[in-house]
This record gives structure tokens, sequence and C-alpha cells, in this order.
């Protein structure tokens, strides 16, 4: 598959009193046309500060994106100023992003017309009468009813699930090439979670975008990613398609993970959780060995000398970052 | 440890919570806020009774009302066989040290000025469980119970890590020897890793203690596996109640079934078989509740019954009741 955006060894770091920040440290994945793909990992694991980097929105300072490439339509995006013309007309024009927070991401003292028809004027150049027109029509869209008078509402007239309806439609209005979704369903109910979920799988499909999906919940990306990237303390520690993942999981984290969430149907009788020892690491000053070490159950000698092993296949667009083959230790 | 042996920790009988709307300088009351309406279950000793629903269901108002930190409207709160409903604070005070609470939120619930130590001891110290010289003692023992060093006693909630803070609160929750304790969405605020650690923890200290837990949370899957029984609630009112697994299988009410329907299942090949169920429409606001069946307007199998009249809580077979006329 063609990749339509590809992230060659991404380094973000952050420059704080206590020391240096590995936030991203050295990622490297791609998104195809039309496709899928999960991001998954804890808070503070460098997802999310991946993501602002594609779209340069990391403050700066005390954050800087020192080296890596970002290629999208055959451009380096990192060698656009974050402030420049080039960056404003693919943010939001060409990669838009959905945040986790629809209150705090929606300005509260616009309207939503205001805030709709803005990147439509901005990107599309349309006058505002017909950018209203455009805004009703896609507020129809992702399922707002009564479009053409609550278009002059203000956020706070809307309620959570809704207010994301209305992130969706903005990200979806200068049809985007791609659309970051950063947990965007993290603060709403699980049958709102449902409804959004659907609805935004039905308008990547309809739009012919593809869509980024950040979160932590394994169920989402196991119902909607065709690939799954895991993250943790700031690097890709395996990546894969989606049954492969959760069907072959190889990397000790990714097992602990799959293993220390309950599954519907099954009661504590039944089985228990295996959680994960110990806390995820502090970012500052970390030890060149893997990150997860001091968690690891599988541990052997090598991983306290060598430092943290690069990707390698271990099947079909499988790959993972660790000394130990778990397959056979098992 | 408990003084009163009764097969029921915990009886509600059509508790009823309402909130007044006031409006104005006067601020007269225009109307109520039905958060908890007729509700009625009970919690038998050493089970975990779970209880689910979205945001404003009234499930954590339901838990401060058997905590006593409401004074319900109408309705019977029996606690270990005594109904609390109307005591006063004065009569409550002997038995607040049988009751512990879990709140969600392991950053605020903490005062951030107290040592982890006074955090954990000060139950000890209101309820004079403990002489001075023991003090220490005790704390470090709880600090034992739930997996903490006792040298962090000094420590204030900033320094210690979310999931840390959480055994703070289960610590301070054990502090007096309780015999039931409201664990209100305890894991939600924890990363993935570190949920299970909680669960664990909580199972752990059941067997050990044998406690009774009240476990509120949104989240069905994990309620699923730590719960014996689940209540499910829907704009303050009970849908289902059911053993866990039976829940799971057999769910009745449509409402339980687009709640279960909902919750994405990490197996990708299950999950791209699964036929999906999505609510139309949204919670509706308890200012201006739909008449008859609260569930009726997001409902496929209302009929004109389900649109005049609520249904009653009934029980359909041995230990699952539901309230629906449609089952």
């Amino acid at each position: 598959m063609a990749a339509l955006l590809e992230i060659q060894n991404l380094k973000t770091y952050f420059q704080t009193y206590q020391g240096l920040v590995k936030a991203v440290d050295g990622i490297s994945c791609f998104i195809g046309e039309r496709e899928i793909i999960g991001l998954v990992g804890e808070s503070g694991c460098g997802k999310s500060v991946s993501m602002l980097s594609i779209m340069q929105l990391i403050p700066s300072p005390p954050g800087q994106i020192v080296d890596g490439k970002i290629l999208f339509d055959g451009q380096d995006l990192l060698q656009f100023k974050a402030k420049g013309e080039e960056m404003s007309f693919i943010r939001g024009g060409k990669i838009a992003m959905i945040f986790q927070e629809p209150m705090t991401s929606l300005n509260p003292v616009l309207t939503i017309r205001r805030q709709l028809t803005e990147s439509l004027e901005v990107h599309l150049d349309m006058d505002s009468f017909s950018a209203r027109e455009r805004a009703i029509e896609l507020l129809k869209l992702v399922g707002i009813p009564d479009a053409e008078t609550r278009i002059e509402d203000y956020p706070h007239q809307f309620s959570g699930g809704m207010r994301q309806r209305v992130m969706i439609a903005m990200a979806l209005s200068c049809s985007p090439k791609i659309i970051i979704a950063d947990e965007p369903t993290t603060a709403l109910d699980v049958t709102t979670q449902a409804q959004l979920l659907e609805l935004m799988k039905e308008m990547v499909i309809h739009f012919n975008t593809s869509l980024i999906i950040v979160t932590h919940n394994l169920g989402i990306v196991a119902r909607y990613a065709e690939r799954i990237y895991v993250m943790y303390s700031g690097r890709i520690i395996e990546s894969g398609r989606a049954e492969d993942i959760f069907e072959d999981p190889r990397h000790p984290y990714t097992i602990g993970l799959l293993n220390c969430v309950p599954r519907l149907g099954e009661t504590r009788k039944r089985r228990k959780l295996v959680p994960i020892v110990g806390l995820p690491p502090n970012l500052i000053n970390m030890p060149p060995f893997c990150a997860f070490l001091p968690r690891c159950a599988y541990q052997i000698e090598i991983c306290k000398q060598e430092p943290w092993p690069p990707l390698r296949s271990v099947g079909d667009q499988h790959e993972v970052s660790c000394h130990i083959d778990v397959q056979e230790r098992q | 440890m408990n003084a009163l042996p009764n097969e029921m920790v915990v009886e509600l009988r059509n508790l009823k919570m309402y909130f007044p709307i006031t409006k104005g300088l006067l601020r007269h009351k225009i109307g109520d806020i039905k958060a908890i309406d007729d509700v009625s279950f009970k919690i038998k000793r050493h089970e975990t009774f779970g209880l689910v629903g979205e945001s404003g269901c009234g499930k954590t108002t339901t838990g401060r009302c058997i905590l006593r930190l409401y004074r319900p409207t109408s309705g019977n709160i029996f606690f270990q066989g005594i109904d609390i409903s109307s005591f006063s604070e004065r009569q409550l005070k002997p038995l607040r040290r049988h009751m512990g609470a879990i709140f969600q939120d392991p950053y605020g619930s903490l005062n951030p000025r107290q040592t982890a130590r006074m955090i954990v001891g000060t139950p000890l110290l209101i309820h004079r469980m403990v002489r001075k010289r023991n003090f220490d003692e005790r704390v470090a023992e709880l600090f034992h119970l739930v997996g903490l060093d006792p040298s962090m006693m000094d420590r204030v909630p900033h320094e210690f890590s979310g999931g840390q803070r959480q055994r703070l609160g289960i610590a301070r929750a054990l502090a007096c020897h309780p015999s039931l304790i409201v664990c209100d969405e305890p894991i939600s605020a924890l990363d993935v890793s570190i949920q299970a650690q909680i669960i664990n923890l909580l199972e752990e200290l059941q067997e050990k203690l044998g406690l009774t837990y009240l476990f509120i949370a949104h989240d069905l899957s994990m309620v699923q596996h730590i719960s014996d029984r689940i209540a499910v609630m829907y704009l303050g009112r009970i849908v289902e109640i059911a053993e866990s697994l039976e829940l799971y299988e057999n769910p009745l009410h449509p409402y339980t079934k687009a709640l279960l329907s909902a919750i994405p299942i990490p197996n990708p090949k299950i999950e791209k078989a699964r036929k999906r169920m999505v609510l139309k429409g949204e919670v509706p606001s308890l200012l201006n509740p739909p008449l008859g069946c609260y569930f009726h307007p997001r409902c496929d199998f209302a009929n004109q019954d389900c649109r005049n009249e609520i249904p009653p809580l009934r029980e359909v077979h041995e230990g699952h009741q539901v309230a629906c006329f449609r089952v």
C-alpha cells in the first residue's frame, strides 16, 4: 500500500528543569490511503505528542522536534515553519485533528457557525453565505438535529456527545486526507462513544479519508483499526495487523496489556486479571536499556546489557522491539 | 468485627432523592430533579454489588445516600438491619466507622497538605480506634495491607503516583474495620495497567477482611468482572438487576442490551463479527423526563403501554429483576 503519510525516526524532546524528556524517541510509522490505524498506549507514552508533532503544534520552548521526517504528499512537513503559510494550509485543510476534550477544544464565546465556517472560508475560499450552507450540511451529516437553528448556538448549549459531533463536522469540513482522532471518546459515556465511533467510521468511508485513532482503549482499536502501533515510553514497541497484535502479541508489554483488561462474560471466578507490575517509567533521563525492563516478566541477562533493540520483523507486517522471542519462552 | 450479624448489609426500600430546582432571588422552588426515584435493592454480606449506568443516572447519589451523606427525600435505608434514613449526625457517628468510601479522583479526594500518615490515620483518631502510642503501628499496618511502603508515611499526596494515591484512599477507607465499602468509580482515573492492580487488591482485601462492596462504575466490563450481582440504572431508576454472568448471557432490558453491545471487545475477530446495537438519541434531561418508561424514546420495542406508564421492577426468574413491559 502506498503510504499517504510516513513518519521516519521522529524525535520530539522537551527540555525541563529536571532534565531532558524524550517524549517521542525515534518512532517510524505510516498510514495508507483510506486506512484506519490505531495508536495505543498508556498516558505519557508519547502518543499525543507524536500526533501534535505531525501538526507542528508542539509548544516550543520547551518542546522541540529534534530529528526525523514527516513525509506527506512527497513533502517533508518538518521543512515547513510551524507558523508558516504551508503548515496552515496543511493543518485543518489536509490533516485535521479531533481532540479529546470537546469542551476545551471549542471556543466558548463563539457560535458554532463562527467556528465551523472559519476553516471553510480560510481553506476553501468560500464566502460567508455558502460557508454557512456547507456548515449546516455538515452538521446534518454528523447527525445534529435541527441544524439550521442550532448552528447559531454556543458550545455550552450542546451536550458532550453533540459537541464531539461538532468537532467531527469541523474536522471533515475541508475534506482532509487524514483525520487524527486523539482519544476522541474518552470523556464520553459508553453508548455515546459507540454512536460517535460508528459515525466516524461512516464518515471516513464517505469522505475517502484516512483515520488515526489514538487511544488507550484496546477494545476500540480491535473494532476499528486495521493496523495497530503499540507505544511505550516514547517508542513504538510493536506494530502489526490488528488480528496479529491481539492473537499473537510478541512484546511482553502488549501481552501484559491484553491480560490486564477484563473481558465481558468473564467474571473473576473464571479468570483473574494479571496486572503489569510496577509503574510506567518517568521519562526524565531514561537509561539506554529497554524502558519496559523493570516491569518485564520475561527479562533475560541481555536486556540489562544491550541498548533498546530496534524493531525487527516477526511476520508479515508484524514488527516487535524486544530481545526475547516470547513465543519460544511460552 | 461486625457487631451486627445480618445477612443483608444494606437494604434500600423505595428510596427517593430529589434535589430542588430553585429560581430567582428568593430561590423559590419550581420543581424537582429526581436523582433517584424509587430505588430498591439489597446488598448481601461479603458480596460485591455493581451499580452501572451512564453519567447523570444517579449511581453516585445512590452511593452517597447509603453513606448517608445525603438525607433522602423518602424511602428507607437499612444498614445492617437498622433504618438509618432519618438518623441525625449524632446518631450516625457510631455507625460511620462501619462504612468506608473510595472515590474516583485520587487527586481531588486527598488533602494535598496532609501527610499520608494523617490521611490514613484521621479516621482512627475520630473514632478513637487506637491509642496514641499504637497510632503509627496501626497506620503502618494499613500501609502494608494495601501494598504501600510505610517509609512513605511522611510524604504528601503529590509525591505519590495515581495508583499509589488510590491505594492511600483504600487504606483510609479500611482504617476503622468497616463492613461496607462504597467504591465510586475507583479505577476510571487510572491507567489500564494500573487498573488491574487496584482491582486485584480490592478482591484480595475482600477475601482477607470479609468486606462487602458497592462498586459503582460506568465501565460495564470492569463491573462485570468484579461483581457478584449488578444493577443497571437509567435516569434515576433501576432497570435491571441480575447476577453478573446472567446479566451478560441473558440481558433482558433493551438498555442493558445496548450497554453491553456498546462495549468494544479487545478481540478483532469477535468484534468484526459482532452486530452492534447503537442507541439512537441522547439521554433525556432529568429536568424534563419523558412520560412513561424513561427509556421509551430510545427504545425500538416501545409500544403504547411504555409511553403511558412507568414499568415496575419485577422478578422474571430467580434473582433476575427487570423493569420493562416488553420482556
